[in-house]
């Protein structure tokens, strides 16, 4: 039982047994690195797979736009139409 | 087989962290537990988590910059408290009396008696002085000498010893009101 003056001693002993609990390492301390660096590798991968997506898709769409794009006339030469006229159409 | 990051010190790992996965991974591993610790007991358990992945990304994002003035830990130790200072601002303040939320149920290393007694704690320490609930938590919950508290905190030896016993005497009459016993 509990003296009256004896209150403040067991307040103080209270307290440091609790603060005592609180500092022991426990399971959730101790598997606090696995759980950080799961979700960091996922969010790695994810990042990953994002930035690979997006690189092909990039790739894609240059691969399309050279492939697709109309074909221009080549820009008449004024040599070639000087060298046409000089030797005239049925050479 | 060992892995050779293992046996490197805190300041070696600590260069190599910023470029080398492996050496983080092992500085995490070191370091995580006392980080989630100090957090469980401040933010409560619920939270831990979260500020254990701020302080790393935090950490990782800094590495280049630490010059080893100060241990890995000591450096660590602020990250952690400047992350559980602004979660605790950000939050409704709660007090010894509400109904304590459920710690993951689903996660049985999470729950238990250690969990509610933290989450007590986390309660009364939002309820001190930040100076105060900063030096309690070092020195009684991390295990930090007063010149180690005094080096982290910016604050004479004095000082520190000061914020110490008010805020223990602040801690005791708050949990002895509320019931909170061992």
């Amino acid at each position: 039982m509990t003296h009256p003056t004896d209150r403040h001693t067991d307040d103080f002993d209270d307290l440091d047994t609790l603060l005592a609990q609180a500092r022991t390492l426990g399971p959730a301390d101790l598997g606090a690195a696995d759980r950080f660096l799961t979700r960091r590798r996922a969010a790695r991968s994810r990042n990953r797979a994002g930035w690979l997506t997006g690189a092909l898709a990039s790739a894609a769409l240059v691969a399309g736009l050279i492939v697709l794009r109309p074909a221009t006339p080549l820009p008449s030469s004024a040599a070639y139409d000087a060298y046409q006229s000089a030797w005239g159409a049925d050479w | 087989m060992n892995d050779p990051h293992d046996t490197l010190s805190d300041l070696h790992l600590a260069r190599l962290a910023a470029r080398d996965e492996r050496a983080f991974e092992a500085l995490v591993r070191t370091h995580a537990p006392m980080v989630h610790r100090l957090a469980a007991s401040l933010v409560g358990p619920g939270a831990a988590d979260d500020i254990v992945q701020e302080v790393f990304i935090a950490a990782h994002r800094a590495l280049k910059g630490f010059r080893g003035e100060a241990s890995l830990s000591t450096w660590l130790h602020r990250i952690t408290l400047n992350a559980c200072h602004r979660a605790l601002g950000a939050r409704q303040t709660v007090t010894l009396e509400d109904t304590p939320e459920p710690h993951a149920p689903h996660d049985p290393a999470r729950a238990g008696e250690q969990a509610q007694v933290r989450d007590r704690l986390a309660r009364a320490l939002a309820q001190l002085p930040p100076d105060q609930r900063e030096a309690v938590a070092l020195r009684e919950l991390s295990g930090l000498d007063y010149a180690e508290i005094a080096a982290l905190t910016g604050a004479e030896l004095g000082t520190v010893k000061s914020r110490i016993n008010r805020g223990r005497a602040a801690l005791r009459a708050l949990l002895t009101r509320a019931g909170v016993t061992p």
